[in-house]
């Protein structure tokens, strides 16, 4: 048993982190355990010649594929798609494109304008200040003044020029007449902060930056936590929360570092452990209160469930487009489909993600929707013809909850220290195969447009599960909801969730700025109630 | 590595005999062969890539010893002379590939991602094809410097889509 404290924080990933930072900023005293370990720089893939094998090992973005210790399996055999994450500090803003639009106004109200799904509790205006003080803490590149999205303020520093890549994708853009603009990316292009420096556009982001440029969560609000006084405890595997008798939560149960079992104590505990982390740690704390698990009264912990569909199209070129160089995931963004079009024959809409293309060895083995290139004679050729000559569209459509679509614990495996596996149950909708197909036509019309010679596609991408939403979704009805606005559970009164899980719709963008600001959003709540709320 | 940073020059394996890594050579160099600047695979030294993989990855030892044990045995098959699959004629060494990539695609299909994952890591290879080895610590930093020009968006400012107010 250890000293109680204030807030314990569960995960120190994008949510945790920021959560974590804002309340030990305010002078409560913060505990946080992480069920992986700090990165140590120096080991990033980056810094070996064969830094691309490492993407098929421990850096790879599927725990299934890992399998590291501090990693937990996830039963997918119900799953077209394979959820992505990574267990350390940072959590998965390790693995992240750092690609971060944010939701517009009219994603927090999808029952009131298009009749389906149900409306947030809150809206974009009060969560907008929390979007701009996190893009000013973290640092962003971008480009003020989108017309298809409202105001911002000023990023930190100025999108780079478009490049071989960007001007080839704005060359179709420009023909087809479609909305784009530079990404908004959580990256750092000169250096910022403490330690770190600006992109030098080595490229794969996605398997972490080994020089801070990423505006991660394990080089921004980690570290200040901890100068504001946090305790970060790394290679904490939580095993349950702790309910007291006066049904409130007291703290979790968790397994050292050396596999014991100890209890941490907290007066408020705060739940970051992402869309299918944290039902699987709510289901698995039952008790007499709560026979299916911490603040399951209204059965929907692990429902609603929510990725981004995603599919992929690929386009090749005759000319050299040096696209395999930059920031791969933050280019152009194209929101020409984003608001529901009854044409379409579906509700809602999707993101054009424009991308940068592969490196040697994933031309060689063909990604997404790219061929095995065959061995022999003809294969230089082809890897001449391929690499650094293709452009790579991430369509990106927005998926609608779902009650049957949930995580829920395995019954037949377990993580390193006996604890219920995740099991993912998922069916893609018809609605979001139908804005999928859309998607694929018009992003193959803008590759033609742009110049490619030959167009690719994967109709649904299986490696793709990046965004894990809605499992513990907000409401004001405690029936049909597990969390109040405000991220408090209905059951519990001293129990709060910040990570993807709370979303109520999961719009057409990527989720990590709006995860944040809504952590933050929490924090200034229970900084101001933290007496009202704490046990 | 030898001078070149090429990691040809390393005459044995951990987890592959001499033998094997032998075999491995001559299979590799039928997958990548050598094109113009480009070496081929054994002066690469794709093979010792692949042992080391075998080396730190049990999971991988089924299927790539099972495709060379196929290849031996498709070799025997074809080669009533039992001189070894090395000293076959190209044609005839892509004949034995071939079939047994149609046997065994698995295993092949595993044999032939770690051979690509081997060679397109060495630093000779990512010299040939202009990639930094390793990236870090020089990136492309030239390409983040340049400064991104406005008037691109002057189009898109003025006919963009509005986001729906709510």
């Amino acid at each position: 048993m250890t000293d109680q404290a204030d807030v314990l924080v569960i995960g120190a990933g994008a949510s945790g982190a920021a959560v974590a930072w804002a309340l030990a900023r305010a002078g409560r005293k913060v505990v946080i355990l992480e069920q992986g370990d700090w990165i140590d720089p120096s080991t990033y893939p980056q810094h070996r010649s064969d830094w691309e094998r490492f993407r098929q090992t421990t850096f790879n973005r599927d725990p299934n594929v890992r399998k590291l210790p501090e990693d937990y399996p996830v039963d997918v055999t119900d799953s077209p798609i394979d959820p992505l994450m990574f267990n350390a500090v940072g959590g998965s803003t390790i693995h992240w494109t750092g690609h971060i639009p944010r939701f517009r106004p009219s994603d927090f109200r999808v029952k009131t304008l298009d009749g389906v799904a149900d409306d947030w509790p809150l809206d974009y205006w009060e969560l907008e200040p929390y979007y701009d003080a996190n893009d000013a803490y973290i640092g962003v590149t971008g480009l003020n003044g989108d017309p298809s999205n409202p105001p911002r303020t000023p990023r930190t520093f100025e999108p780079p020029a478009l490049g071989a890549t960007g001007e080839a994708y704005v060359r179709g853009l420009e023909k087809l007449g479609w909305h784009w603009w530079p990404s908004d990316a959580a990256l750092i292009t000169r250096p910022h902060g403490t330690g770190r420096l600006g992109c030098n556009g080595c490229g794969p982001c996605d398997i972490g930056c080994p020089i801070g440029a990423m505006s991660s969560a394990h080089v921004t609000y980690v570290p200040d936590a901890i100068r504001h006084g946090a305790t970060l405890i790394t290679r904490a595997r939580v095993r349950e929360l702790v309910l007291d008798d006066r049904g409130l939560v007291a703290g979790a149960a968790y397994y050292d570092r050396e596999g014991h079992l100890q209890v941490q104590r907290a007066r408020v505990t705060v739940l970051g452990a992402n869309g299918i982390g944290t039902p699987r740690l709510l289901l698995n704390s039952k008790s007499a209160r709560f026979p299916t698990g911490m603040a399951n009264s209204s059965d929907q912990v692990g429902r609603n469930f929510m990725f981004h569909p995603v599919a992929i199209v690929r386009g090749v070129f005759e000319e050299h487009l040096n696209s395999h160089q930059g920031p791969v995931g933050a280019l152009i963004n194209s929101q020409e489909f984003y608001e529901t079009d009854p044409a379409r024959g579906a509700l809602r809409g999707y993101q054009l993600q424009l991308v940068r293309d592969s490196q040697p060895v994933e031309t060689a083995l063909g990604r997404g929707p790219g061929r095995r290139l065959p061995w022999g004679k003809g294969h230089h050729e082809a890897h001449r013809k391929e690499f650094s000559h293709g452009l790579t569209i991430v369509v990106m459509a927005e998926d609608l909850p779902e009650a049957h679509n949930r995580v829920t614990l395995s019954t037949t495996s377990t993580d390193a220290h006996g604890i219920p596996a995740a099991k993912l149950s998922y069916t893609l909708s018809q609605n979001s195969r139908a804005l999928l197909d859309h998607g694929i036509a018009r992003a193959t019309e803008l590759l033609k447009a742009s110049g490619a010679h030959t167009v690719t596609h994967d109709r649904l991408t299986r490696v793709a599960g990046w965004h894990l939403m809605g499992t513990t979704r907000m409401g004001t009805d405690p029936s049909n909801s597990v969390v109040n606005r405000w991220g408090r559970a209905h059951d519990v009164g001293n129990l709060f969730i910040v990570d993807g899980s709370i979303f109520v719709t999961s719009a057409p963008v990527n989720p990590t700025t709006t995860i944040q600001a809504l952590a933050r959003r929490t924090a200034d709540w229970l900084v101001e109630h933290f007496e009202e709320v704490a046990g | 590595m030898n001078a070149t940073g090429s990691r040809s020059d390393q005459p044995n394996g951990t987890v592959l005999s001499a033998d094997e890594l032998s075999l491995l050579r001559a299979v590799q160099d039928r997958l990548v062969p050598g094109d113009g600047q480009m070496p081929p695979a054994h002066a690469t030294g794709a093979a010792i890539a692949v042992d080391t993989y075998l080396a730190e990855r049990t999971d991988l030892r089924t299927p790539i010893l099972g495709a060379l044990r196929a290849i031996t045995i498709a070799t025997a098959v074809h080669d009533p002379a039992h001189a070894g699959f090395a000293h076959l004629d190209g044609a005839s060494q892509d004949a034995i590939l071939h079939e047994v990539e149609a046997s065994e695609p698995v295993w092949f299909d595993c044999l032939l991602v770690q051979t690509y994952t081997g060679y397109y890591t060495d630093p000779s290879v990512q010299a040939e094809i202009g990639v930094p080895s390793p990236l870090q610590p020089a990136g492309y930093a030239s390409m983040m410097q340049a400064t991104f020009d406005e008037r691109r968006l002057d189009r898109v400012r003025a006919t963009a889509r509005p986001w729906r107010e709510a």
